[in-house]
């Protein structure tokens, strides 16, 4: 009988030591890995970074660098439209990268500010309000035609 | 010596040795009543001594037994015995010294099981940690490559901003 207690204790200290041994270690909260990297310290970014290719890791410095100097306002309104942005499916994402991309590589250089404004504008209207714009003299006068539809692919995907 | 406890009593002074060679006899006759007249007054003296009496009569009392006649004879007989048993019997022997019950293997075997599980839980590694481990530094990498991706992004939401002074507005 009193063997067999002992044993029985021997397979349920078994059985913890096992269960201990294979329990997966707690998983603390997880803040987005931008908010980690820019909560970080110098020396421990430094260290995070340290085995990337030297022009990515200034890349992500400079950029990391601007966001920090940026008027909290203005951060703040980013930090949402990213948060929406990163709400959108992974294939809407990519098609408002691909129409960025466009903007900055045909836009020409002198349009892209009124671009800008002009996209500002389309966003806060609906269909029928951004092809009523789009058409009208203005807009006709300043942006040719791809480039008036690119501002209207652009609208109707950016987030809000 | 006074009687006064201040400037005279050897405990005061630290003078032990004193009291230690008065409670063994070999104090110098003169001495021997000075420091008698001492522990007459003195009740911590007293006390002190009456103890180291106890231990001097205690030593008196006590009589070594007498070793028998053939005692180192049977002495090296032993060690001979002992040198020429193995090393499982001077272990098993060794044993029975530490557990005079002697061993019980339904308890030496389950202590035995926890004792084998435990050294090779220190042991052997862990594979689901060295993967979790492994799973660290790939999240971190991925986690960077997020972050990137991230910074992007903004940047790119930045760029489709009106000018900052606008935005103001």
């Amino acid at each position: 009988m009193r063997a067999a207690r002992l044993w029985l204790a021997v397979v349920g200290l078994s059985l913890g030591v096992g269960g201990l041994w294979a329990q997966p270690p707690a998983r603390p909260g997880h803040p987005h890995p931008l908010e980690k990297l820019r909560r970080m310290a110098p020396e421990e970014r430094e260290r995070a970074l340290q085995n990337m290719p030297p022009e990515r890791r200034q890349m992500i410095e400079e950029r990391l660098e601007r966001w920090e100097r940026m008027a909290p306002r203005r951060k703040q309104r980013l930090e949402g439209s990213l948060s929406n942005f990163q709400q959108m499916k992974p294939e809407q994402q990519q098609a408002l990268r691909r129409l960025a991309k466009r903007f900055q590589e045909t836009m020409p250089e002198d349009k892209r500010m009124e671009g800008r404004r002009a996209l500002t504008m389309l966003r806060r209207l609906g269909p029928e309000g951004r092809k009523r714009v789009l058409n009208g003299p203005r807009m006709r006068d300043r942006f040719n035609e791809q480039e008036r539809e690119l501002l209207r692919e652009m609208a109707e995907n950016m987030p809000d | 010596m006074k009687n006064t406890k201040d400037n005279a009593c050897p405990l005061q002074k630290g003078d032990t040795e004193l009291l230690l060679r008065y409670c063994a006899g070999s104090l110098a006759a003169g001495r021997v009543a000075e420091v008698e007249r001492h522990v007459g007054v003195c009740p911590e003296c007293r006390s002190w001594v009456e103890q180291q009496q106890t231990v001097w009569q205690a030593l008196e009392a006590w009589e070594v037994e007498p070793v028998s006649a053939d005692f180192d004879a049977a002495l090296f007989a032993r060690i001979a015995r002992e040198e020429k048993r193995s090393g499982w019997q001077r272990w098993r022997e060794a044993w029975r010294r530490l557990l005079p019950g002697g061993l019980d293997w339904r308890v030496a075997a389950p202590a035995g099981a926890v004792a084998l599980l435990l050294v090779l839980g220190l042991a052997v590694e862990n594979p689901f940690r060295r993967e979790q481990a492994k799973a660290m530094v790939k999240l971190e990498a991925r986690e960077i490559e997020q972050a990137e991706r991230a910074l992007e992004d903004l940047e790119m939401l930045r760029q489709l901003e009106p000018p900052e002074e606008e935005t103001r507005l």
